[in-house]
């Protein structure tokens, strides 16, 4: 003989089967999707490497360098060098020393200061030094 | 309807038959269970194997090199994705179209490409390696039936031939073969990983089954050296290269108070990005792998023993007279005659025939205890492929002419990194530092070889020499005292002395305190001038006065105007 609370617990089974299959399927999508987000995780982490590869090379030395020439900027030649008095060692890391003795600065914002180079002054002019550097520079950036 | 007048309801069946069908049925029944059984039980491994074989896979997780990086952060050596190209040689069709394309892309002949898919054994052949990933993805666009890629990764160096010698390079598998990249492999080189998952019909990922390996990324590796003096001393070095015409050359910068090497440049040189057409020439790094005859450079140190030996003093009058000296059949000479200088006035000009007599004055042991004890004739230990150790010979087969020709350079070998390693000993006090290549953060403990004192009485000696009476003059700094010392020294080419030359320079600055030590050498100059103090020191003044600036040392002589130096023709001569 078949009860009424057989048909109920048939039911319930069906509906848990479906459950279960539908659960089943959502959560392959949901993990598809992570993968997917995952991916993308792995190509940004690849871009901001090869962005970071890019900058280095773009603010390496030899070419800010050159674009510093190319600015008519040069190295302030020994007469334009106003020393400073010898106060305390090591105290004067950035300040001092880069507003009298060196334009340590960055040039034209690259991360790296590299080797001084300032606007050009009344002894200015390109000297040979200046245009060794050019080349310097163009070969060192092939 | 009448059935039963039906003849063949009538008919009686013989038993047999019924229980045949029964039991036909239930055989039947017995082998499907069986074969169920045989199937889930005895049979699943294989069958769940295949099963998994159509939808399980297990992929690779790439995990990157660890980066190279400078003292202060700066990427020297940094993996990118990249792409090798291969082909199936049973599969490969391409028209001359495409063949073109692809030649183009890849930057190949398209007869090497062609040449490569048709002749040869086996299926799969490599067609180029570590292809950037925006080529790869044009190539991949070309659609060639048989035409497959391989994720991988490429190894990028943003400072190019400056810094070449020092990082080295890895090979297409990203692995270190030179330089800093192989000596610290085992801390950069990563760990690939492993995953086994579930994919679907169209091969994208539904579901993770267990991860076999978890992926282990290399680490970074910070090096000592410091990009932008890399990047003076090597634009110095080429500057002095090109005016000298000079055959090659190496430059070596360190930090005197830790041992780090903040810079390493050699001439000549490559660029590890596109390492196509690269000499072993250009791969030499000089600075460390080749050794020389050092020449003058070696002299303090002679002036170190004697001191310690409490032999001389700085002030004690040696007799170079006419500026030569016999030692049995051989002669000793001086460039100029001298008379009579003190140990100090032996230094500032580089008398051999002063060196000699000082030498001469000592005990063949106390002069190699000191060569060794500063490092010549064993390897530095710096931490780079292939260093060279130099040669110092075992005192007791000294002969008086060997002795006073060591007092002077000539007889020992030894290499740039070990010269620029010895006069640590005269800028930190008494005490010389190993080499290191990686940053260091806490302080480091050198080893005592001299006295304070007399480390501070050759330092004064080595002050000397960048004076208008000095060899090297040209090596001087503006606004920091600087010590030094020349050195030239002929080659041997087929065990005779020629006349080629081998000109260097090792100095400090600023001498008060010094915070930077720099070794300079430029293998055969060919204009003319060869001295040490005309070649090499230019060089040392520019980099140091660059690199000071660059550190923001504080200078220690801001009154002097010692810029005024003589003309380089008018500078003191030296003595080999």
């Amino acid at each position: 003989m078949i009860r009424r609370i057989d048909f109920v617990l048939f039911g319930c089974l069906i509906l848990c089967a479906i459950a279960v299959v539908n659960t089943q399927h959502r959560a392959r999508r949901v993990f598809v999707d992570l993968e997917r987000e995952k991916t993308m995780g792995d190509e940004l982490a690849a871009d901001l490497r090869r962005l970071q590869a890019e900058r280095a090379t773009l603010a390496a030395a030899n070419r800010v360098e050159r674009v510093a020439i190319d600015m008519k900027m040069h190295l302030p030649d020994a007469r334009n060098v106003i020393v400073m008095g010898n106060q305390s060692q090591d105290v004067a890391n950035a300040s001092a020393v880069s507003s009298s003795v060196a334009m340590n600065a960055p040039v034209g914002g690259a991360p790296q200061s590299s080797p001084a180079v300032t606007k050009p002054t009344a002894h200015s002019g390109t000297s040979a030094k200046t245009k060794q550097a050019v080349q310097l520079a163009k070969r060192g950036n092939r | 309807m009448n059935y039963r007048g039906n003849s063949a309801l009538m008919l009686r069946l013989e038993g047999w038959r019924a229980s045949f069908i029964l039991v036909l049925l239930l055989g039947l029944f017995v082998a499907l269970v069986g074969r169920a059984v045989f199937l889930q039980g005895v049979h699943s491994d294989f069958l769940q194997h295949k099963g998994d074989e159509r939808y399980s896979r297990v992929i690779s997780q790439a995990a990157y090199r660890g980066e190279v990086k400078d003292r202060n952060g700066d990427p020297l050596a940094i993996s990118l994705p990249a792409v090798s190209v291969w082909a199936s040689r049973d599969d490969a069709e391409m028209n001359p179209g495409q063949l073109q394309q692809l030649a183009t892309l890849l930057n190949m002949p398209a007869d090497e490409i062609s040449r490569r898919v048709n002749e040869g054994r086996g299926n799969f052949v490599y067609l180029k390696h570590q292809v950037p990933q925006e080529v790869a993805q044009k190539v991949a666009d070309i659609h060639i039936p048989g035409l497959f890629e391989q994720k991988g990764f490429r190894r990028s160096y943003p400072k190019g031939e400056m810094m070449a010698h020092l990082l080295g390079y890895t090979d297409f598998d990203d692995r270190g073969q030179d330089g800093a990249e192989l000596t610290y492999q085992r801390v950069l080189g990563g760990m690939n990983g492993a995953r086994r998952v579930i994919k679907d019909r169209a091969g994208s990922v539904i579901e993770d089954v267990e991860n076999i390996r978890e992926p282990r990324p290399g680490q970074d590796v910070v090096l000592s050296v410091d990009s932008r003096l890399q990047y003076l001393a090597w634009r110095e070095l080429h500057a002095a290269i090109t005016k000298n015409k000079a055959k090659a050359g190496a430059v070596m910068v360190l930090d005197p108070r830790t041992g780090e090497v903040l810079a390493l440049a050699n001439y000549p040189d490559y660029n590890p990005n596109a390492r196509e057409h690269v000499s072993l020439m250009q791969l030499r790094n000089r600075a460390i792998a080749d050794t020389y005859e050092p020449g003058s450079t070696l002299k303090p140190f002679t002036i170190a023993a004697a001191l310690e030996a409490h032999k001389i003093t700085p002030a004690t009058i040696i007799q170079t007279g006419n500026g030569t000296m016999n030692i049995g059949p051989a002669v000793i000479h001086d460039t100029h005659p001298g008379g009579a200088l003190t140990v100090s006035q032996v230094i500032q000009r580089s008398s051999n025939v002063g060196a000699a007599r000082i030498a001469l004055g000592l005990s063949p042991e106390a002069m190699w205890n000191i060569f060794t004890d500063v490092g010549f004739g064993q390897t530095p230990k710096m931490g780079l492929p292939g260093e060279a150790g130099g040669r110092v010979r075992p005192y007791r087969n000294w002969r008086p002419i060997e002795q006073a020709t060591m007092s002077y350079g000539h007889g020992i070998s030894v290499s740039l990194a070990q010269l620029a390693r010895s006069y640590t000993v005269f800028a930190n006090d008494g005490n010389v530092m190993p080499l290191t290549l990686l940053k260091q953060t806490g302080p480091v403990s050198g080893r005592r070889v001299i006295s304070s004192r007399t480390a501070s009485e050759v330092k004064d000696m080595l002050e000397l020499v960048v004076k208008p009476e000095g060899t090297a003059p040209l090596a001087q700094v503006r606004g920091f005292r600087v010590a030094g010392k020349t050195g030239t020294a002929h080659k041997l080419d087929h065990g005779r002395y020629s006349n080629r030359y081998v000109a260097s320079f090792v100095g400090f600055a600023p001498a008060s305190n010094p915070r930077l030590l720099i070794a300079v050498m430029i293998d055969e100059p060919s204009t003319g001038d060869y001295y040490g103090g005309l070649v090499a020191a230019p060089v040392f003044s520019a980099l140091m006065s660059g690199a000071l600036q660059i550190l923001g040392v504080q200078p220690d002589d801001p009154a002097s105007e010692n810029y005024a130096v003589p003309a380089s023709g008018s500078a003191a001569a030296e003595e080999t």
